[in-house]
C-alpha cells in the first residue's frame, strides 16, 4: 500500500503531540501544586480516543465504507475537547501561580501544564490539517 | 486533492469548532464570576417589582457630591498622611529647607526618580491618570510644590545608560518584566544591588558633580521595596554574592550606596549646602553608619508614601508641614542577630511532604521579645542587673548594650518643633477595665506642629512570672493620640482613656473561670505609666522612677517625675477571666507549642535568662506520626445518624432584603430565611467564594465584588461596577464617560506611613473615604484591615501591615473600620492569624507560646473584631501549629468567634488547593468561603474539589456540617444585609440571570459551526457517494 506522505506525517505528529500532551498532564496531575485536581477522566477519555482514531485511521487508510472518515473528523474535535478541559482545570492555579504564588518550586509545577496546553493545541490543530490529506494513494 | 478530502477536512474543522464553542461555554460558566469583572459584564441583574421608595432602596449617603470631589479628597488625604506619616530621624538644622535654597535641589539615587510608591506585588498604588487626581511621583511632586531641581541629574538618571544598570528584570513565563524601580528578592532569593556606582555615573554623564555646585541642596534617595509574595533573607545570605559591595545584610548598606553617600559629601564640603537623605523604604534599614554620619545632615523616612504622598514629602522638606511621624518599628543596628531572626527563612521539616504541604517548622522561640519588647526589655534587665541581660549573645560584639544594638527606637521621630510632655493625672479603675491618664503638650519651640502623645506601662515581673514561665515586656504601648496643631508656647491637654485589657498578661498555667487552664492576669506590683518620644525614652522615664540614672548604665537620664504608678495588691486572675462579650477565656493555642506535640524540643526566651534561653535555630525537625497525620489536611471524617432534621428549601417567602439593616443576630426571621436555602446553595457558596460573593436565588442575596487591598479598592476601576443609571434614583450614578471612572481607589501609602502618623482620627477618616469610594464604586467587600504583625524586619510583605507593636496595629485598624463600615462597606481583617513570613506561606507550620500568640499577631487584629465589630475575616494560608490555619478550630471558633463576638464572611485566603483549603474543616470552625472560584454547580464542586464528596448526598447525612453551613450562610448574608450590598434592593426585589454579549458569541458560534459541520458532512457524503 502507497502512503500520501504530508497526511502520514501530519497524522503521526498528531499523534505524537497528542501523547506528549497526555503525558505531561499525568505529569502535572503528579505535581505538588496540581495533585489535589487529580485527573479528569474526560481528558484522558477524549485525548485517548482521538489519538486511538488517528492510529486507526493512519493504519487502514482512505478506506471504504465511507463512515470510517469519522475518525479524522472526530480526532481534533476530541483533541479540542481534551485541550478545553485541561485549561478548565488549570487556569485557576495558573493565575495563581503567576501573581500570588509565585516561586521557582510553583513554575516548575507549571511548566507540565503549559507544555501539556501547548501540545494538545498541536495536535488539535495538525489532527484538523491531516483530515485534509489522504494516508495513501 | 480530492473533493471528498477537502469536504473531510473542513468537517473536521467545523467539528473542532463545534467542539471548542460546546466546551468554551462549560469554561465560561465556571468561570463567569471572574470573566465578568474582567470585561465589566455582569451575568445577574435586579428587577423590582411595582413602585419602591427610593430612599428604602439606598440607605447609604455619600458626603461628595461627584466624583471629582471624590478622588480630589482621596488625593488630599494621601498628601496628608504623609505629611503626618513621615518620620524626621535625623536633623541638624537642616530641615526644613529655606524658600531659596528650594530653588536649587540635586537629587540623587536612581530611587528620587524611581521611587516605590507601593509594593510591587499586592498593596500596590494605583498610577491614575486623565483623571482628577492624577498620580504624582517625587519628582512631580516637588516641581508642583515650586522647588527648582538639577536638570543635569534628571536627565542623567533618565538616560538609557543608566537605565540600563537600575533596571530589575523579573523572568515571568510570558517574558520579561522590567521595573525601573527597586523589587524585592522572591522568596528565598537574593538582593541585588541596583544602585548605580558612581564610575558608572561618571560614565553617563562626567559633568553631574559640577552641577552640584549650583544646586546644593542634595536630596538622595536610598530604600528598599516590600512586596506580597516576597522575603528577605537575613544577613550575608540574603546579598547577591555577586555584588561584591560589603553588603552585610540585605537591609544593609552597599557600597555603591555608601559611595554614593561619600560623593554627595565630598560635593557638600565643597560647595557648601546639604546632605539629606530620603528613605524610601517598606522594611527597616539598617542605618546605623547614617546617624553616625556627621555629613548627613537629615534623614526623612517617607516609606511608600502611595500615589499623593510625596506632595506630602514636598512640604515637610519645605517646611509648609511640620513632620510629626514617629517609627512603626525599631531601626535596629543588625537585624540578622535578633532573637526571632534565629528561626526565620526555609527550615524544613526533617521529612517534609511537599504532596500535602508539609515544608517549613517555624519555632518563634523568641516568645513575646519582637521589636521593640525586645531590645528595651533587655536594656532594662541590663540597667536593672537581670537575667544576664548584658550578656554577648545575641550582640553585634561584646557584652550586649542598646547602644550598640538600636539605632532608632521604636515611636521615635523628630519635629521643626521641640514639646514637653506630662503626665498630670493618671487614675486606673480596675472594675471599669479602664483608666483615664491625662497628658499636657506643650510646644516650647518655635514652629507649630502636631504631636503624638504615646502612652506606655511597665508591668511587674514578678517571681511568679519566673515561676509560670510568664514574660513581660518592661515596657508596652497602652494607647496613643494625636494632637492638633500647637502654636509655639502654647499647651493642649490630651486625656486617654486606655484599655486596661491591653496591659494584661497570658498565663496559660493559671485556673480560670471555664475550670480550666488559662487566662488574662495582672501580678500584684507597681504599674508605671509613662510616655516619651517613642518607647525607649518612656522606659528611661519608668527606670528613672525605679531610681535608676546613667550611672547604672542608662543611655540617657529619664524624668521620674513624667511617670505615674498604680499599685496592685494581690495577683489578679479575674478581671479578664472574660472575653467583652462573656465568654470565659482558656487556652486554646496550647497545640501550637512545639514542645506539646515534641516536649522539650525548644527552649522559649525568657528574661530570666537571657543568655541560657537565647533562641537556638530549630531547622530538620521530625514531625511525630500523629503530627503527619494532622498535617495531611483532611482531619473530619464525614458522620451520619445525628439527633433532628436540618430545614432546607422551606418557603417561608423571605428575600435577603427584608433583614436590610437588621443588627440583630438573634431576630428569628434570620433562621427563617436560611431555611428557605437549599443545601446545594450552601455548599456551592462555601465551595466558590473567589473574587465575589455569588448570588442566592433562593433568599434573593446578592453578588458582592470583594477587592484587595489595604491602600484602597485595588481590583477594579471606579466606574466598572458603578450605577450609570441616572434613573435610578442611586445617589452616587457614574456617568459612562466620567473623567474618573477609570480612577483606581488603591492610593494610600502603606499601612506603615500610615501607622507612622499615630492619628486614629486620621485613620477614621480615610476608612470614611474608602466607604465614599465603595458607594460609587458599588464595590462592598475589601480585604483592606492588614494587621498582621511585624515580627521581625525581613518579611517584605510588612509594609503592608502596620506595626511591630499590637495596639498601634490594632486601635488605628478598628478606626478604619469602623469608619467603612459607616458606609456600608464589609471591612474585612487579614490575615487572621500569623501569617508573618512570605517563605513557603502554604504550608508553613508557625509554632509559639499561647501568650505570644494572644499578646501578638492576634491582639494586633483584635480590636477591629471585638471593638469596631468588623463584618469580614480573612483567614491565612499558613498553619497555624499543625493544623492549617482554617482547621484550627481553637483560633477561629474559639477566639475568633466565641471570645471576640465575631460575626460576618469569613473567606480563606487565595488557597488553589482543594485538599490544603481543608474545606469541611473550615465551615465547621466557621469560615463562610474559600476563595475559588467555579460555576454555580455541584458538577463544578465535584470536579474542582475530587476528593472531597461536598456533595447533597455525604454533607445531606452529617448534621454537625450541614449545621455549621446554615450558621456560615447565616453569618455571612447578615454581613451582606448590613452592608450597602444592598442597595438598590427592596423586599420586592428578585435576582435575574441575563446573557452577557459573550454568552450570546458563543451560542452563535456553537450554531454556526453546528450548521457548516453539517453542511460539510452532508457533502463529504455526497462526494464520497459520486
Amino acid at each position: 500500500m502507497k502512503r500520501s506522505i504530508p497526511g502520514m506525517v501530519m497524522n503521526l505528529l498528531a499523534v505524537a503531540a497528542a501523547c506528549v500532551g497526555l503525558a505531561q498532564y499525568f505529569t502535572n496531575a503528579g505535581t505538588t501544586y496540581f495533585k489535589g485536581l487529580g485527573t479528569n477522566p474526560a481528558v484522558i477519555g477524549a485525548a485517548g480516543a482521538a489519538i486511538a482514531a488517528l492510529i486507526i485511521w493512519t493504519l487502514i487508510g482512505e478506506a471504504r465504507p465511507t463512515w470510517k472518515d469519522i475518525l479524522p473528523i472526530a480526532a481534533p474535535a476530541l483533541l479540542m475537547f481534551a485541550l478545553l478541559t485541561l485549561v478548565n482545570s488549570r487556569v485557576n492555579g495558573i493565575a495563581a501561580i503567576m501573581t500570588f504564588e509565585n516561586n521557582a518550586a510553583n513554575m516548575a509545577d507549571l511548566q507540565s501544564a503549559l507544555v501539556a496546553i501547548g501540545a494538545l493545541a498541536a495536535a488539535a490543530l495538525l489532527a484538523c490539517l491531516a483530515a485534509f490529506f489522504s494516508v495513501k494513494k | 486533492m480530492r473533493k471528498s478530502q477537502i469536504w473531510r477536512g473542513l468537517s473536521a474543522l467545523t467539528a473542532m469548532l463545534l467542539a471548542l464553542s460546546v466546551t468554551a461555554g462549560t469554561v465560561v460558566s465556571d468561570h463567569r464570576t471572574d470573566i465578568d469583572k474582567f470585561l465589566g459584564t455582569s451575568s445577574t441583574k435586579i428587577v423590582t417589582e411595582g413602585e419602591a421608595d427610593v430612599s428604602e432602596m439606598y440607605t447609604y449617603t455619600s458626603d461628595y457630591a461627584d466624583t471629582t470631589a471624590l478622588v480630589t479628597a482621596m488625593a488630599d488625604i494621601g498628601e496628608r498622611m504623609s505629611e503626618e506619616g513621615s518620620v524626621l530621624l535625623k536633623n541638624n538644622g537642616a530641615l526644613p529647607l529655606s524658600g531659596e535654597e528650594i530653588g536649587k535641589v540635586s537629587l540623587l539615587g536612581f530611587s528620587s526618580y524611581f521611587p516605590n510608591k507601593g509594593a510591587i506585588l499586592g498593596p500596590v498604588a494605583a498610577e491614575n491618570h486623565g483623571t482628577d487626581a492624577d498620580t504624582v511621583d517625587l519628582v512631580g511632586a516637588l516641581e508642583a510644590k515650586g522647588f527648582g531641581l538639577n536638570a543635569t541629574l534628571k536627565s542623567m538618571y533618565n538616560s538609557d545608560a543608566l537605565k540600563a544598570i537600575f533596571k530589575s528584570e523579573v523572568a515571568t513565563w510570558t517574558g520579561t518584566m522590567e521595573y525601573l524601580n527597586l523589587t524585592a528578592p522572591a522568596v528565598g532569593g537574593v538582593y541585588t544591588d541596583k544602585e548605580p556606582s558612581v564610575a558608572e555615573l561618571d560614565a553617563a554623564d562626567g559633568s553631574w558633580r559640577d552641577s552640584l555646585a549650583e544646586n546644593n541642596i542634595l536630596i538622595l534617595t536610598i530604600g528598599r521595596a516590600g512586596s506580597e509574595n516576597a522575603d528577605y533573607t537575613p544577613g550575608e545570605a540574603g546579598v547577591n554574592p555577586a555584588d561584591g559591595l560589603n553588603q552585610k545584610d540585605p537591609l544593609g548598606l552597599s557600597d555603591d550606596e555608601r559611595n554614593l553617600i561619600a560623593a554627595a559629601a565630598e560635593a557638600k564640603g565643597k560647595n557648601g549646602g546639604k546632605l539629606i537623605i530620603l528613605l524610601n523604604n517598606g522594611n527597616p534599614m539598617e542605618i546605623d553608619e547614617l546617624e553616625k554620619n556627621d555629613a548627613v545632615d537629615a534623614i526623612l523616612q517617607v516609606g511608600t508614601p502611595g500615589s499623593y504622598g510625596f506632595y506630602g514629602v514636598a512640604d515637610i522638606l519645605s517646611g509648609v508641614v511640620n513632620p510629626s511621624g514617629h517609627l512603626t518599628d525599631t531601626y535596629a543596628v543588625d537585624n540578622s542577630i535578633s532573637p526571632a531572626a534565629m528561626n526565620y527563612g526555609d527550615l524544613q521539616w526533617a521529612n517534609a511532604n511537599p504532596a500535602v504541604y508539609i515544608n517549613d517548622a517555624i519555632v518563634e522561640a523568641e516568645g513575646i521579645y519582637t521589636g521593640y519588647k525586645y531590645y528595651e526589655t533587655r536594656y532594662a534587665d541590663t540597667v536593672l542587673d537581670q537575667g544576664g541581660a548584658d550578656s554577648e549573645v545575641g550582640s553585634t560584639g561584646g557584652a550586649w548594650n542598646y547602644a550598640n544594638e538600636v539605632t532608632y527606637p521604636f515611636g521615635y521621630g523628630l519635629s521643626y518643633t521641640t514639646f514637653e510632655q506630662k503626665i498630670v493625672f493618671a487614675d486606673v479603675d480596675l472594675a471599669s477595665k479602664t483608666a483615664s491618664v491625662t497628658v499636657e503638650v506643650t510646644n516650647t519651640g518655635s514652629v507649630a506642629g502636631k504631636d503624638a502623645v504615646q502612652l506606655y506601662v511597665s508591668v511587674p515581673y514578678t517571681d511568679y512570672d519566673r515561676e509560670h514561665l510568664v514574660e513581660k515586656s518592661a515596657i508596652q504601648l497602652l494607647d496613643f493620640a494625636k494632637t492638633e496643631v500647637i502654636e509655639p508656647g502654647q499647651s493642649v491637654t490630651v486625656t486617654l482613656n486606655p484599655d486596661l485589657y491591653y496591659m494584661a498578661s497570658w498565663d496559660s498555667t493559671a485556673d480560670n473561670a471555664a475550670g480550666t487552664k488559662g487566662t488574662y492576669i495582672l501580678d500584684a506590683g507597681t504599674y508605671y505609666f509613662s510616655v516619651g518620644n517613642g518607647a525607649h525614652e518612656a522606659l528611661n522615664n519608668v527606670l528613672a522612677a525605679q531610681g535608676k540614672t546613667s550611672a547604672d548604665g542608662m543611655t540617657a537620664d529619664g524624668s521620674a517625675e513624667n511617670v505615674q504608678t498604680w499599685e496592685l495588691a494581690d495577683l489578679d486572675t479575674t478581671t479578664f477571666a472574660q472575653s467583652k462579650n462573656g465568654t470565659n477565656v482558656e487556652n486554646r493555642l496550647a497545640d501550637m507549642d512545639i514542645n506539646f506535640w515534641m516536649p522539650g524540643t525548644a527552649v522559649y526566651l525568657t528574661r530570666n535568662d537571657w543568655a541560657g534561653t537565647f533562641p537556638v535555630t530549630y531547622s530538620g525537625l521530625t514531625a511525630t506520626d500523629e503530627m503527619l497525620a494532622i498535617m495531611d489536611n483532611d482531619v473530619y471524617e464525614y458522620q451520619t445518624g445525628g439527633e433532628g432534621t436540618v430545614t432546607w428549601g422551606a418557603e417561608n417567602g423571605l428575600t435577603l432584603a427584608n433583614l436590610k439593616g437588621v443588627a440583630d443576630r438573634d431576630d428569628p426571621a434570620w433562621d427563617m430565611l436560611i431555611d428557605q436555602m437549599q443545601l446545594s446553595e450552601a455548599l456551592i457558596r462555601t465551595a466558590f467564594g473567589g473574587t465575589s460573593t455569588k448570588a442566592i436565588a433562593s433568599i434573593t442575596s446578592p453578588e458582592a465584588i470583594q477587592n484587595d487591598g489595604p491602600t484602597g479598592f485595588a481590583s477594579y476601576p471606579l466606574g466598572q461596577y458603578a450605577n450609570h443609571d441616572a434613573s435610578s434614583g442611586d445617589p452616587c450614578v457614574v456617568a459612562e464617560n466620567d473623567k474618573n471612572a477609570g480612577f483606581m481607589g488603591n492610593i494610600m501609602a502603606n499601612n506603615i506611613v500610615v501607622a507612622q502618623t499615630f492619628n486614629k482620627d486620621l485613620a477614621y477618616e480615610w476608612g470614611s473615604i474608602v466607604g465614599n469610594y465603595s458607594l460609587w464604586s458599588n464595590c462592598t467587600i475589601l480585604w483592606g484591615i492588614s494587621a498582621n504583625l511585624h515580627r521581625l524586619p525581613y518579611c517584605a510583605r510588612n509594609l503592608e501591615y502596620y506595626s511591630e507593636d499590637p495596639v498601634l496595629s490594632s486601635f488605628l485598624a478598628a478606626r478604619q473600620t469602623e469608619a467603612e463600615q459607616k458606609y456600608g462597606v464589609i471591612a474585612a481583617v487579614k490575615h487572621f492569624a500569623f501569617n508573618d513570613t512570605e517563605m513557603n506561606r502554604t504550608g508553613v507550620a508557625p509554632f509559639m507560646t499561647e501568650q505570644k500568640a494572644r499578646e501578638g499577631d492576634i491582639r494586633a487584629m483584635q480590636s477591629p473584631i471585638e471593638d469596631a465589630k468588623c463584618l469580614g475575616v480573612m483567614t491565612a494560608y499558613n498553619r497555624a501549629g499543625v493544623y492549617t490555619d482554617n482547621a484550627h478550630t481553637g483560633l477561629q471558633q474559639g477566639i475568633l468567634h466565641e471570645e471576640f463576638g465575631f460575626y460576618g464572611l469569613v473567606s480563606e485566603d487565595f488557597i488553589m488547593d482543594p485538599v490544603y483549603a481543608s474545606l469541611k474543616e473550615a465551615v465547621l470552625n466557621g469560615i463562610t468561603m474559600s476563595c475559588n472560584t467555579g460555576d454555580n454547580s455541584l458538577e463544578a464542586v465535584a470536579a474542582y474539589y475530587p476528593a472531597l464528596n461536598w456533595n447533597e448526598e455525604t454533607v445531606g447525612a452529617d448534621q454537625a456540617l450541614q449545621e455549621a453551613l446554615k450558621k456560615g450562610m447565616k453569618m455571612q448574608n447578615y454581613a451582606l444585609a448590613n452592608s450597602n450590598a444592598m442597595d438598590g434592593l427592596v423586599a420586592t426585589s428578585h435576582l435575574v440571570h441575563v446573557k452577557t454579549w459573550y454568552d450570546n458569541l458563543i451560542t452563535g458560534l456553537t450554531a454556526a459551526s453546528a450548521v457548516l459541520f453539517l453542511l460539510c458532512a452532508f457533502m463529504l457524503f455526497k462526494a464520497r457517494k459520486d
